[in-house]
């Protein structure tokens, strides 16, 4: 275990020093909404695979998923060797190629 | 399993991403993949190579063997179950299906209404087709978020880095402090407590800039909008 590694209930007790009697749920509350500001912030690198789909140009990525993502900033797709080979992303410049006729699939993505 | 065309054998040469509002494109500049071929340039969908396994017998199609008649069933009968795998995706009238195992050689296990399609019933001898695929084919890298806490319990760690945990705990007095002070009848009592929560809240920015840029929202810019035809 880290040095620094602490739980709700650590969280709590400290705040309980400042300020005796407050309730866990408003603890609770308190740190989620912490959490989504320093989720704000680029702390915290994952990754999530999904299927390539034969023919199919749009993978949506909702943030009302699982997997929230907020800022992609790395694509590999597999070889027929199985590796991963990292290809490279369009500059906002040519962002007038896009595809008008497909519509894009809810995917599934998982973390890994 | 489908597999990317050989002449793909090193994406990185041919493929590109990028990021449209809320979706991800993943194309190739070579091929001939007529239907998804952009409007303004030439950036296609990849085009996956297709596998005949299903046709263990030598026949063409492979159907049920059985109805499938409710929308919950995981083992279904099949005529030929050999050709199937494990994680192959196939598709039975508009309902795409993940095969999790072969169970002998007519019945195998799936997971119904895979890739957010819905489980639906199915008549016997249904045309069961393969979903072109490459499973796991691409993996993103990104800027996450922290788990939320569900509970505050003494063994569900935080969802953050080390170094970042402290600050939380700033984040946290401070506005317990703010919140509190609020509710103090006694002003000079209430200016205490306002001015620790503004010190804790300061902390935490403070600490937070220290730790990495504030990230960008999803942007694309061109959502929605048709590129002008000047022809």
């Amino acid at each position: 275990m880290a040095a620094i590694e602490f739980t709700g209930k650590e969280i709590y007790s400290r705040v309980l020093q400042a300020v005796p009697g407050v309730s866990q749920n408003y603890v609770l509350n308190l740190i989620n909404q912490g959490l989504i500001e320093i989720g704000q912030y680029k702390n915290k690198i994952e990754h999530a695979k999904a299927d390539l789909v034969h023919d199919q140009m749009w993978y949506t990525l909702d943030d009302d998923r699982a997997i929230t993502i907020n800022k992609v900033f790395r694509c590999a797709i597999k070889s027929n060797e199985g590796d991963y080979v990292i290809i490279p992303r369009l500059t906002r410049a040519d962002l007038k190629t896009f595809d008008v006729e497909s519509t894009s699939v809810a995917t599934t993505f998982t973390e890994l | 399993m489908a597999a990317i065309s050989s002449t793909y054998k090193d994406p990185s040469g041919n493929f590109v991403w990028w990021i449209e509002g809320d979706r991800l494109a993943i194309a190739t500049l070579i091929g001939d993949a007529n239907t998804r071929e952009t409007s303004e340039s030439s950036y296609k969908a990849v085009q996956l190579s297709t596998s005949t396994s299903y046709q263990a017998d030598g026949s063409t199609d492979n159907d049920l063997g059985a109805a499938i008649t409710d929308t919950t069933a995981t083992s279904i009968t099949v005529e030929y179950a050999t050709g199937f795998s494990a994680n192959d995706l196939i598709k039975v009238d508009d309902e795409i299906m993940k095969v999790v195992s072969v169970t002998n050689s007519t019945t195998i296990v799936v997971v119904r209404g895979y890739h957010n399609t819905i489980a639906a019933t199915h008549v016997d001898a249904t045309l069961i087709y393969e979903l072109d695929v490459v499973t796991d084919g691409f993996v993103i890298s990104y800027y996450g978020e922290p788990d939320k806490l569900t509970a505050i319990d003494g063994t569900t760690a935080i969802d953050l880095d080390n170094s970042l945990q402290s600050l939380l705990i700033e984040y946290v007095k401070g506005h317990v402090l703010l919140d509190s002070a609020a509710k103090q009848v006694d002003p000079n009592m209430a200016q205490i407590k306002i001015g620790l929560g503004q010190a804790f809240l300061s902390n935490f920015r403070d600490g937070l800039r220290r730790f990495g840029m504030k990230k960008n929202d999803k942007t694309g810019g061109t959502r929605g909008i048709v590129p002008p035809n000047l022809t």
